[in-house]
């Protein structure tokens, strides 16, 4: 079974321009946020019978996308030009600076490629997605404690190079990492 | 300055991905109002909700057959490693084992050989030392790596003398004296940097010194032509510093330069693999 081309447009008018924004928001480049909503629309095709049992369309494309965003971070990590790819990034203005939780987007894609694949999947639902911490747990599959541990780690590993490597990090960023720390240490006591 | 608490969403406000079912109408109006009035006071919220009204004229135009085409291939590729995936456990372990232990006895009764046969040497340690680069070619003792293949349903201990193709499996064993860390990467025909070992991060990945280990995982040969020249730094303190000096090296003197530092130096390994531009059992793969 196949969805037909009727379909898949209605879809793609639907979802693609919410795939796009969130690519592009975490990958930071047009050319992977247009890769990514082909990639996702064409795992639609392939997953069309589950994903039409799916309750939300969305969350099962947010999945397929943040796959994908995990697999270009993963690439990027091994390009040899990687270090002036990310210096080039990170004194660009960033295009969502106005309407991000985020003083510079870049430094933190920087940083998320220090990181594992779940902590990556973590950062990216916190701080990009606007997740709480019991969503962004939900849509990794993990308790809230583990998702505190592994955001912990990340921050510990991502603060440790930051301080020994050499490239260009806004101290904006440096600001955001060594003020998540108090922040961390008060998850337990949230509601 | 930030402030700390927006940073993580403390459940005042929707998420982007609820923000995102809103916008596409997949939830029924009640609930996709009330997402919208809770993001109405946040401005993060309301510039995201504005972001995605401008996404509509920035996403690519609808193609059909673009997609049918992609997904075509992304079938094909799951199809196949579901096949490698299944050929990998129907492996029976004590074939696995047995190739394995021979092989380890083979290089355990080679390095007893070495020691009994050649004179003490005073080796250098370090690059800067290395005084003489092409006096202890082929004497080298601080790492080396070998590999095992996977194709066709065979397993057995990998040659640089043979010819090698898209879709070969590929598992890294390594031994060490004194060393404990190792960064492996490849620099393929298109002249691409790929690092395996660790997969993400900046450290490097212990080793244990001594005997020969297999290094976990595998990898599967793409479709980059004519060679695969597999790198094994041991002892190296970060991932940046080797792929730097790999980099420089492939600008400066090519593949053969890199060829030439796996042989002249004692903390570097490499495996050449010959790929070839057509497997001749391209049709059955």
């Amino acid at each position: 079974m196949r969805p037909t081309d009727a379909e898949l447009q209605t879809l793609y008018a639907q979802y693609a321009p919410v795939i796009h924004r969130r690519c592009r928001s975490i990958l930071g480049n047009e050319e992977d946020a247009h890769d990514a909503v082909q990639e996702t629309f064409s795992r639609v095709i392939v997953h069309w019978e589950k994903f039409r049992g799916e309750s939300s369309p969305l969350t099962w494309m947010y999945r397929i996308s943040t796959n994908y965003c995990l697999n270009r971070i993963r690439n990027r990590r091994s390009r040899a030009d990687k270090r002036q790819v990310h210096r080039d990034e990170i004194v660009s203005t960033s295009f969502e600076r106005a309407g991000s939780l985020w003083e510079d987007e870049a430094t933190v894609r920087r940083l998320l490629e220090l990181a594992d694949d779940q902590e990556r999947a973590i950062v990216i639902h916190l701080f990009f997605d606007d997740m709480t911490r019991e969503q962004a747990a939900r849509m990794v599959g993990v308790s809230v404690p583990t998702l505190r541990k592994r955001l912990n780690i990340f921050l510990k590993r991502a603060r440790k190079a930051m301080e020994s490597d050499g490239f260009a990090l806004a101290a904006g960023a440096v600001v955001v990492l060594l003020s998540l720390l108090p922040l961390l240490l008060s998850f337990g006591e949230a509601p | 300055m930030i402030d700390l608490d927006k940073l993580i969403n403390p459940g005042d406000r929707p998420s982007r991905l609820e923000i995102g079912q809103a916008w596409s109408s997949e939830i029924d109006d009640t609930q996709a109002r009330a997402i919208r009035d809770g993001a109405a006071s946040q401005p993060a919220s309301v510039a995201w909700l504005e972001g995605l009204d401008a996404a509509r004229d920035e996403v690519a135009p609808f193609d059909p057959e673009l997609l049918r085409k992609r997904a075509f291939r992304i079938r094909e590729d799951e199809q196949r490693e579901a096949e490698l995936e299944a050929k990998r456990e129907a492996q029976p372990r004590a074939a696995w084992w047995r190739e394995f232990l021979s092989v380890t006895g083979a290089v355990a009764a080679a390095t007893v050989a070495i020691v009994v046969l050649l004179p003490p040497v005073d080796r250098p340690t370090t690059r800067e030392q290395h005084v003489t680069p092409h006096t202890t070619a082929g004497a080298k003792g601080s790492g080396a790596i070998d590999f095992y293949l996977l194709r066709d349903d065979q397993v057995h201990p990998g040659s640089e003398d043979e010819i090698h193709w898209a879709g070969d499996r590929v598992q890294f064993s390594y031994r060490t004296q004194g060393e404990s860390t190792l960064v492996l990467l490849s620099v393929d025909g298109r002249g691409e940097l790929n690092l395996y070992y660790p997969d993400v991060g900046d450290d490097p990945v212990p080793v244990v010194p001594g005997e020969r280990h297999m290094l976990d995982g595998s990898i599967i040969l793409d479709d980059a032509p004519d060679f695969e020249l597999i790198l094994a730094y041991f002892g190296h303190s970060s991932v940046a510093e080797v792929n730097d000096e790999v980099r420089a090296i492939l600008d400066e003197e090519g593949r053969e330069g890199l060829l030439l530092l796996a042989e002249d130096y004692m903390d570097v390994d490499s495996i050449f693999l010959h790929k070839g531009e057509t497997s001749p059992a391209a049709g059955e793969r």
